[in-house]
């Protein structure tokens, strides 16, 4: 079935149809995610959090003004549900991505295939994630997976914009300097591994 | 500067696939959805009580009304047609004090026992009629 639009939907919601928020969910519950899971590092609490996202937004979808996108409204309420879940658990911080080792598992495998690379590659993003602060993670999830602009991360994130462009800036220096150095720890652990 | 920026944004970009995003867990949407029922279920039980509360608040008023009613109505010579029917509890009164009940039960029953008797029958008729309104609005 074709997705006819946040607002169709909306109406039907508030006109008491409130099975229509299924296809709501099903079409942003992997976006809503994500950007979760980006800004707590691990599915629990990802999912808990985004279920927790799609309630609330359920629960004042008549508060919705339609002045922004929905995506840009919900992806707000996930931010804001993620960031306060991360303050509440402070200090006790778990993270898959934790150990560099993890990140070195992949130099095992001698012919990368496409499939193979791909992993890599996520699996070196989310290692490089997650040297990030929380609101470093978000600003990096929304412009580049989320492919939002400025204007709009400053909507989700409510900072300012000269305050997104220079944490969006240090986010992305922080983390090419992480890939590098991983990168670098790959290629010697590559050569060693051939010459043996 | 701003060459240099577009630069590095390209090289990460380089590792970024915006397709390979963490997707949510299955029957994600599933539970959700069960979860709103629930809270949509348990909205309605919550407000229905609360209706429910009403429902003594009224009876009593209303029949406190009918009380105050059927005193000033006792009182005055003039009914109105509307409240015309209240004159004949003031005949059921006088017939029932006619009875004389010390004589049969060595006992007196006051005058307004009476009216005592016919509220709480219109007590309970309320009560039921208004339980059976507000459970059907649920």
């Amino acid at each position: 079935m074709d997705y006819k639009g946040d607002n169709y939907y909306i109406d039907q919601i508030i006109a008491g149809k409130t099975a229509s928020y299924s296809y709501i969910i099903d079409y942003h519950k992997d976006k809503a995610f994500n950007l979760a899971f980006k800004i707590c590092g691990n599915r629990e609490e990802a999912e808990e959090v985004a279920q927790d996202s799609f309630l609330k937004a359920f629960r004042s979808i008549r508060e919705f003004r339609k002045k922004s996108s929905f995506s840009t409204w919900l992806f707000r309420i996930v931010y804001n549900t993620a960031i306060s879940q991360l303050r509440s658990r402070k200090g006790k911080t778990i993270s898959l991505f934790d150990h560099p080792s993890e990140a070195t598992e992949f130099t095992g495998i001698n012919n990368f295939d496409e499939e193979a690379e791909n992993e890599y590659r996520k699996y070196i993003i989310n290692f490089a994630l997650n040297r990030l602060t929380e609101e470093e993670r978000a600003i990096i999830c929304l412009y580049y997976f989320e492919d939002m602009s400025i204007d709009e991360i400053t909507e989700v994130t409510g900072s300012g914009k000269s305050n997104i462009k220079v944490r969006l800036y240090r986010s992305r220096q922080k983390m090419l300097e992480t890939i590098e150095m991983l990168e670098k720890r790959n290629s010697i652990h590559y050569e060693t591994r051939a010459r043996i | 500067m701003k060459q240099g920026q577009e630069f590095e944004a390209d090289r990460l970009k380089k590792f970024i696939n915006p397709a390979y995003i963490e997707k949510a867990p299955e029957g994600f949407t599933d539970n959700l959805m069960m979860q709103i029922s629930m809270e949509k279920v348990s909205s309605a039980h919550s407000s229905a009580r609360g209706k429910m509360g009403y429902v003594p608040y009224i009876s009593t008023g209303i029949t406190l009304i009918l009380i105050l009613i059927a005193f000033l109505s006792s009182r005055t010579e003039s009914l109105s047609p509307v409240f015309s029917w209240l004159y004949e509890l003031d005949q059921i009164n006088s017939i029932m004090t006619e009875i004389k009940f010390k004589w049969t039960f060595s006992m007196s029953l006051p005058e307004t026992m009476v009216y005592v008797t016919v509220s709480i029958f219109l007590l309970l008729i309320f009560d039921r009629s208004l339980s059976r309104f507000f459970r059907h609005e649920t």
